[in-house]
């Protein structure tokens, strides 16, 4: 995540909850990757024809669709240090409809994602 | 489907302190905000490309998702009068990399543990999804101070592939589910897997779907 517009610390949260976000919704196995790699869709965002939901953007860039995610869900997660309040705010916005409030088991499903040891054994900093 | 049982725990959890981390601690049974505004309907047939599944909801009732740009999973069903059980449709990446479905059963089993629940029953058998192996997992529970006693009935199944994992799941009171049981077997049997995609990351219709 490059560029001033995208980090996740302009959102005052951590780049370990960013990237389970992306493993989570985008995917990191082969079949999501190969999905959402060719449209730039780290986040498996939806676009909406006539009203509904058809499948996920094509965006030009990552930074594109980094900074798409920050203008729709950044204010969600805003301050956000550990991943119940992450996915708190997800999906109790102030205004707009919470996220994805069908699965009951998201927030379980969320913080099971082992990112930060990951990112451990990559060599990436938290 | 064909049916073997490979494992039974009765009262599984009785002699565990429940761990107050999970966000499902509540009993409600239809999500709070799934009628939200604004928000998805969908009806009859319904096919989702990005997770290569479809499933048929059956007639008079409307499956209800969150609206874009959130991503797009599946749906949820509310069904019957109030309290409403309820049946959740879902696909989803293998973030967590199970290889067997009964893992993703065990850990649907601890979550609700987690959750305060007391756990009176549960079950896993080892079934069919469509062409796939599955686990279904069935829980008799109750929650906290309450003698109110709920099902939960899941199907858990990995593509072939191990990169997608799909969820069924009926949510209900237990004198509902013998009644809410018949709508769910509607469903699983409805259920079926899209063409995969082409090797090589090069699509077909699926690709399409996102451009």
């Amino acid at each position: 995540m490059k560029g001033s517009a995208t980090r996740p610390s302009d959102l005052g949260t951590t780049k370990t909850l960013m990237l389970t976000m992306a493993a989570k919704e985008g995917g990191w196995n082969d079949v999501g990757l190969n999905h959402n790699m060719p449209l730039n869709n780290p986040f498996g965002i939806n676009r909406i024809e006539r009203g509904k939901a058809v499948g996920n953007v094509k965006y030009p860039s990552l930074e594109a669709a980094i900074s798409d995610w920050k203008g729709q869900f950044g204010d969600r997660v805003r301050g956000a240090q550990t991943a119940a309040d992450f996915v708190h705010g997800l999906q109790h916005p102030q205004t707009g409809q919470p996220y994805n409030t069908d699965d009951k088991k998201y927030a379980e499903k969320f913080n099971n994602i082992s990112m930060a040891k990951w990112m451990k054994i990559c060599g990436v900093e938290p | 489907m064909t049916n073997l049982k490979v494992a039974t725990v009765l009262l599984i959890c009785l002699l565990s302190s429940p761990v107050a981390m999970g966000q499902s601690n509540s009993c409600e049974i239809v999500p709070k905000g799934l009628l939200g505004e604004p928000h998805s309907e969908w009806r009859g047939f319904y096919d989702n490309k990005v997770y290569e599944y479809s499933v048929v909801i059956p007639a008079g009732l409307v499956g209800y998702d969150v609206a874009p740009p959130a991503p797009l999973h599946g749906f949820g069903i509310p069904l019957g009068e109030a309290p409403q059980s309820y049946i959740f449709v879902s696909g989803e990446w293998n973030s967590l990399e199970d290889s067997d479905p009964v893992d993703v059963a065990v850990r649907h089993l601890r979550y609700l543990r987690e959750g305060g629940k007391t756990i009176e029953s549960a079950t896993i058998t080892i079934s069919r999804l469509g062409e796939l192996r599955a686990a279904e997992l069935a829980v008799s529970y109750a929650c906290a101070g309450s003698n109110v006693r709920y099902m939960q009935f899941s199907t858990f199944a990995l593509a072939s592939d191990g990169g997608t994992l799909y969820e069924i799941t009926l949510y209900c009171l237990a004198e509902r589910y013998a009644l809410d049981r018949t709508v769910l077997i509607k469903v699983l049997q409805s259920w079926k897997r899209r063409a995969k995609r082409k090797a090589g990351g090069q699509c077909s219709e699926v690709c399409l779907f996102g451009a």
